[in-house]
Protein backbone atom coordinates (compact mmCIF):
# COMPACT_ATOMS: atom_id res chain seq x y z
CA UNK A 1 0.00 0.00 0.00
CA UNK A 2 1.80 3.54 -1.00
CA UNK A 3 1.10 6.06 1.76
CA UNK A 4 1.72 9.56 1.00
CA UNK A 5 4.40 9.69 4.06
CA UNK A 6 6.71 6.91 1.83
CA UNK A 7 6.12 4.54 5.09
CA UNK A 8 6.29 1.41 3.79
CA UNK A 9 3.95 -1.46 5.20
CA UNK A 10 6.83 -3.74 6.46
CA UNK A 11 8.50 -1.03 8.25
CA UNK A 12 4.01 -0.30 9.95
CA UNK A 13 4.43 -4.51 10.93
CA UNK A 14 7.88 -4.02 12.48
CA UNK A 15 6.91 -0.97 14.14
CA UNK A 16 3.91 -2.83 15.46
CA UNK A 17 6.06 -5.91 16.64
CA UNK A 18 7.88 -3.64 18.48
CA UNK A 19 11.33 -4.29 16.37
CA UNK A 20 11.72 -0.87 15.15
CA UNK A 21 11.26 0.84 18.03
CA UNK A 22 12.56 4.57 17.92
CA UNK A 23 12.59 5.57 14.09
CA UNK A 24 8.96 6.13 13.18
CA UNK A 25 7.24 6.35 16.85
CA UNK A 26 7.10 10.41 16.66
CA UNK A 27 5.66 10.10 13.53
CA UNK A 28 2.88 7.79 13.69
CA UNK A 29 2.05 9.88 16.74
CA UNK A 30 0.62 12.00 13.58
CA UNK A 31 0.06 10.35 10.84
CA UNK A 32 -3.37 9.83 10.43
CA UNK A 33 -2.72 7.13 7.20
CA UNK A 34 -0.26 5.12 9.40
CA UNK A 35 -2.71 4.52 11.80
CA UNK A 36 -5.02 3.52 10.00
CA UNK A 37 -2.67 0.73 8.92
CA UNK A 38 -1.70 -0.07 12.27
CA UNK A 39 -5.61 0.05 13.39
CA UNK A 40 -6.39 -2.56 10.64
CA UNK A 41 -3.46 -4.49 12.18
CA UNK A 42 -4.48 -4.84 15.45
CA UNK A 43 -8.00 -5.23 14.74
CA UNK A 44 -9.00 -7.56 17.29
CA UNK A 45 -6.09 -7.52 18.84
CA UNK A 46 -8.10 -7.24 22.24
CA UNK A 47 -10.61 -10.19 23.26
CA UNK A 48 -12.56 -8.23 25.75
CA UNK A 49 -14.31 -4.86 25.80
CA UNK A 50 -12.96 -2.60 28.40
CA UNK A 51 -15.54 0.08 27.61
CA UNK A 52 -18.24 -1.08 30.64
CA UNK A 53 -15.17 -1.50 33.77
CA UNK A 54 -13.61 2.05 32.37
CA UNK A 55 -17.12 3.58 32.16
CA UNK A 56 -18.03 2.45 36.16
CA UNK A 57 -14.33 3.16 36.94
CA UNK A 58 -15.07 6.18 35.72
CA UNK A 59 -18.37 6.94 37.21
CA UNK A 60 -17.11 5.48 40.90
CA UNK A 61 -14.04 8.57 40.52
CA UNK A 62 -17.17 11.12 39.55
CA UNK A 63 -19.02 10.20 42.65
CA UNK A 64 -16.09 10.29 45.16
CA UNK A 65 -15.40 13.78 43.72
CA UNK A 66 -18.72 14.76 44.07
CA UNK A 67 -19.38 13.23 47.69
CA UNK A 68 -15.75 15.53 48.39
CA UNK A 69 -17.31 18.64 47.18
CA UNK A 70 -20.45 18.01 49.07
CA UNK A 71 -18.65 17.16 52.25
CA UNK A 72 -16.61 20.46 52.12
CA UNK A 73 -19.16 22.06 51.11
CA UNK A 74 -20.77 20.90 54.12
CA UNK A 75 -18.09 21.75 56.32
CA UNK A 76 -17.94 25.29 54.62
CA UNK A 77 -22.13 25.82 56.24
CA UNK A 78 -21.15 24.52 59.46
CA UNK A 79 -18.33 26.71 59.82
CA UNK A 80 -20.78 29.61 58.73
CA UNK A 81 -23.27 29.01 60.78
CA UNK A 82 -21.05 28.41 63.81
CA UNK A 83 -19.54 31.74 63.43
CA UNK A 84 -22.64 33.02 63.30
CA UNK A 85 -24.12 31.38 66.59
CA UNK A 86 -20.92 32.73 68.58
CA UNK A 87 -21.31 35.60 67.17
CA UNK A 88 -25.13 35.83 68.50
CA UNK A 89 -23.73 34.31 71.72
CA UNK A 90 -21.31 36.96 72.46
CA UNK A 91 -23.86 39.41 71.83
CA UNK B 1 -28.69 9.49 28.00
CA UNK B 2 -28.60 8.84 24.17
CA UNK B 3 -28.65 4.79 22.91
CA UNK B 4 -25.61 3.03 21.54
CA UNK B 5 -27.18 3.07 18.07
CA UNK B 6 -26.78 6.86 18.14
CA UNK B 7 -23.46 7.34 19.46
CA UNK B 8 -22.30 5.05 16.37
CA UNK B 9 -22.81 7.33 13.70
CA UNK B 10 -21.14 10.29 15.26
CA UNK B 11 -17.53 11.31 14.11
CA UNK B 12 -14.46 10.69 16.91
CA UNK B 13 -14.52 14.91 17.41
CA UNK B 14 -18.19 14.86 18.18
CA UNK B 15 -17.96 11.76 20.20
CA UNK B 16 -14.59 13.91 22.33
CA UNK B 17 -16.83 16.30 23.31
CA UNK B 18 -19.93 14.94 23.91
CA UNK B 19 -18.51 12.49 26.30
CA UNK B 20 -18.05 15.77 28.53
CA UNK B 21 -21.14 15.71 29.31
CA UNK B 22 -22.66 11.54 28.73
CA UNK B 23 -20.10 8.74 29.62
CA UNK B 24 -22.54 6.83 27.44
CA UNK B 25 -20.36 8.61 24.61
CA UNK B 26 -17.42 7.80 25.88
CA UNK B 27 -17.91 3.86 25.92
CA UNK B 28 -18.75 4.33 22.25
CA UNK B 29 -15.30 5.98 21.70
CA UNK B 30 -13.52 3.26 24.04
CA UNK B 31 -15.35 0.41 21.97
CA UNK B 32 -14.27 2.23 18.90
CA UNK B 33 -9.95 2.68 19.64
CA UNK B 34 -9.69 0.02 22.25
CA UNK B 35 -7.74 -2.62 20.02
CA UNK B 36 -6.09 0.39 18.48
CA UNK B 37 -5.00 1.86 21.96
CA UNK B 38 -4.10 -1.52 23.42
CA UNK B 39 -1.88 -2.60 20.16
CA UNK B 40 0.16 0.09 20.64
CA UNK B 41 0.74 -0.08 24.42
CA UNK B 42 1.29 -3.94 23.59
CA UNK B 43 3.75 -3.09 21.37
CA UNK B 44 5.80 -1.24 24.35
CA UNK B 45 5.35 -3.11 27.26
CA UNK B 46 5.15 -6.59 25.49
CA UNK B 47 2.89 -8.20 28.07
CA UNK B 48 -1.12 -8.47 27.64
CA UNK B 49 -2.51 -8.65 30.97
CA UNK B 50 -0.32 -5.30 31.85
CA UNK B 51 -1.19 -3.93 28.48
CA UNK B 52 -5.18 -4.58 29.46
CA UNK B 53 -4.32 -2.83 32.36
CA UNK B 54 -2.56 0.12 31.04
CA UNK B 55 -5.52 0.42 28.04
CA UNK B 56 -7.96 1.18 30.74
CA UNK B 57 -6.03 3.87 32.56
CA UNK B 58 -5.18 5.47 29.29
CA UNK B 59 -9.01 5.58 28.92
CA UNK B 60 -9.30 7.06 32.16
CA UNK B 61 -6.32 9.51 31.42
CA UNK B 62 -8.23 10.78 28.13
CA UNK B 63 -11.34 11.43 30.15
CA UNK B 64 -10.20 13.03 33.06
CA UNK B 65 -8.53 15.39 30.09
CA UNK B 66 -11.39 15.62 28.16
CA UNK B 67 -12.10 18.92 28.84
CA UNK B 68 -8.86 20.77 27.78
CA UNK B 69 -8.83 18.52 24.60
CA UNK B 70 -9.88 21.15 21.78
CA UNK B 71 -9.69 18.56 18.50
CA UNK B 72 -6.54 20.23 17.06
CA UNK B 73 -5.09 16.70 16.50
CA UNK B 74 -7.37 13.73 15.48
CA UNK B 75 -8.94 11.75 18.92
CA UNK B 76 -6.97 8.56 17.61
CA UNK B 77 -3.34 10.65 17.60
CA UNK B 78 -4.43 12.21 21.32
CA UNK B 79 -5.25 8.69 22.53
CA UNK B 80 -2.33 7.28 20.81
CA UNK B 81 -0.04 9.69 22.26
CA UNK B 82 -1.69 9.24 26.14
CA UNK B 83 -1.40 5.77 25.31
CA UNK B 84 2.47 5.45 24.62
CA UNK B 85 3.20 7.93 27.11
CA UNK B 86 1.75 5.70 29.92
CA UNK B 87 3.60 2.77 28.50
CA UNK B 88 6.71 4.04 28.15
CA UNK B 89 6.74 5.56 31.81
CA UNK B 90 5.67 1.54 33.21
CA UNK B 91 8.57 0.20 31.36
CA UNK B 92 11.15 2.94 33.04
CA UNK B 93 9.44 2.42 36.26
CA UNK B 94 9.35 -0.82 36.14
CA UNK B 95 13.16 -0.69 35.26
CA UNK B 96 13.97 1.46 38.06
CA UNK B 97 12.26 -0.56 40.85
CA UNK B 98 11.76 -3.97 39.35
CA UNK B 99 8.79 -5.96 41.42
CA UNK B 100 9.64 -6.80 45.09
CA UNK B 101 12.18 -3.74 44.96
CA UNK B 102 9.66 -0.83 45.89
CA UNK B 103 11.02 1.25 48.38
CA UNK B 104 9.10 1.03 51.20
CA UNK B 105 8.72 4.20 53.63
CA UNK B 106 10.47 3.66 56.94
CA UNK B 107 8.75 2.19 59.99
CA UNK B 108 8.61 5.03 62.25
CA UNK B 109 6.34 6.92 59.49
CA UNK B 110 3.38 4.24 59.85
CA UNK B 111 2.83 4.80 63.69
CA UNK B 112 -1.43 4.75 64.43
CA UNK B 113 -1.41 8.48 64.93
CA UNK B 114 0.85 9.53 61.84
CA UNK B 115 -1.40 7.13 60.20
CA UNK B 116 -4.12 9.53 61.47
CA UNK B 117 -3.24 12.24 60.92
CA UNK B 118 -1.91 11.22 57.50
CA UNK B 119 -5.32 9.51 56.44
CA UNK B 120 -7.16 13.44 57.98
CA UNK B 121 -4.76 15.53 55.98
CA UNK B 122 -5.14 13.17 52.49
CA UNK B 123 -9.17 13.56 53.35
CA UNK B 124 -8.69 17.33 53.51
CA UNK B 125 -5.64 17.54 50.38
CA UNK B 126 -8.57 15.55 48.48
CA UNK B 127 -11.63 17.42 49.42
CA UNK B 128 -8.98 20.88 48.36
CA UNK B 129 -7.92 20.07 45.23
CA UNK B 130 -11.88 18.94 44.20
CA UNK B 131 -12.68 22.54 44.99
CA UNK B 132 -10.40 23.70 42.47
CA UNK B 133 -11.69 24.52 39.09
CA UNK B 134 -10.94 22.60 36.12
CA UNK B 135 -8.33 24.47 34.32
CA UNK B 136 -6.45 23.82 37.72
CA UNK B 137 -7.58 20.88 38.91
CA UNK B 138 -7.23 18.68 35.44
CA UNK B 139 -3.39 19.29 35.04
CA UNK B 140 -2.66 19.40 38.52
CA UNK B 141 -3.90 15.76 38.34
CA UNK B 142 -2.52 14.59 35.53
CA UNK B 143 0.92 15.89 37.35
CA UNK B 144 0.69 14.71 41.05
CA UNK B 145 -2.15 11.77 40.51
CA UNK B 146 -1.14 10.77 37.09
CA UNK B 147 2.87 11.39 37.32
CA UNK B 148 3.03 12.90 33.51
CA UNK B 149 5.69 15.24 32.50
CA UNK B 150 4.69 18.76 31.46
CA UNK B 151 4.99 18.01 28.17
CA UNK B 152 3.16 15.00 28.57
CA UNK B 153 0.33 17.03 30.14
CA UNK B 154 0.43 19.53 27.28
CA UNK B 155 0.21 16.78 24.17
CA UNK B 156 -2.84 15.16 26.65
CA UNK B 157 -4.42 18.20 26.94
CA UNK B 158 -4.05 20.69 23.93
CA UNK B 159 -2.18 23.21 26.05
CA UNK B 160 1.01 25.50 25.39
CA UNK B 161 3.42 23.62 27.01
CA UNK B 162 4.02 27.23 29.51
CA UNK B 163 0.09 27.29 30.33
CA UNK B 164 0.76 23.79 31.51
CA UNK B 165 3.59 25.21 33.81
CA UNK B 166 1.61 28.07 35.16
CA UNK B 167 -1.27 26.21 35.27
CA UNK B 168 0.14 23.42 37.43
CA UNK B 169 1.70 26.25 39.67
CA UNK B 170 -1.39 28.32 40.48
CA UNK B 171 -2.99 25.18 41.01
CA UNK B 172 -0.48 24.24 43.96
CA UNK B 173 -0.12 27.72 45.16
CA UNK B 174 -4.08 27.55 45.72
CA UNK B 175 -3.75 24.36 47.42
CA UNK B 176 -0.92 25.62 49.62
CA UNK B 177 -3.50 28.53 50.52
CA UNK B 178 -6.21 25.80 51.34
CA UNK B 179 -3.83 23.65 53.61
CA UNK B 180 -2.83 26.79 55.27
CA UNK B 181 -6.37 28.07 56.09
CA UNK B 182 -6.73 24.11 57.13
CA UNK B 183 -4.04 24.10 59.18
Amino acid sequence: MSRACAIQDDQLRAFAAGVDESVIDEHVATCDECQEFLARLWDGALDTDLAEPVVKAIRLELFLLDVAKLFADVLGDMGRAGKVYLGGAEE
Amino acid sequence: MRNDATWEVLSDLDLARAAVDDLGAFGELIRRHQDFVFGAVLRVVKNRTQAEDLTQEAFMRAFRALDGFRGDAAVRSWLYRIATNLAMNSVTRRREYPSDTMPERPAADRGPARSFEAEELRAHLREAIAELPDELRVPLVLREYDELSYQEIADTTGLPLNTVRTRILRARRALRDKMEAWR
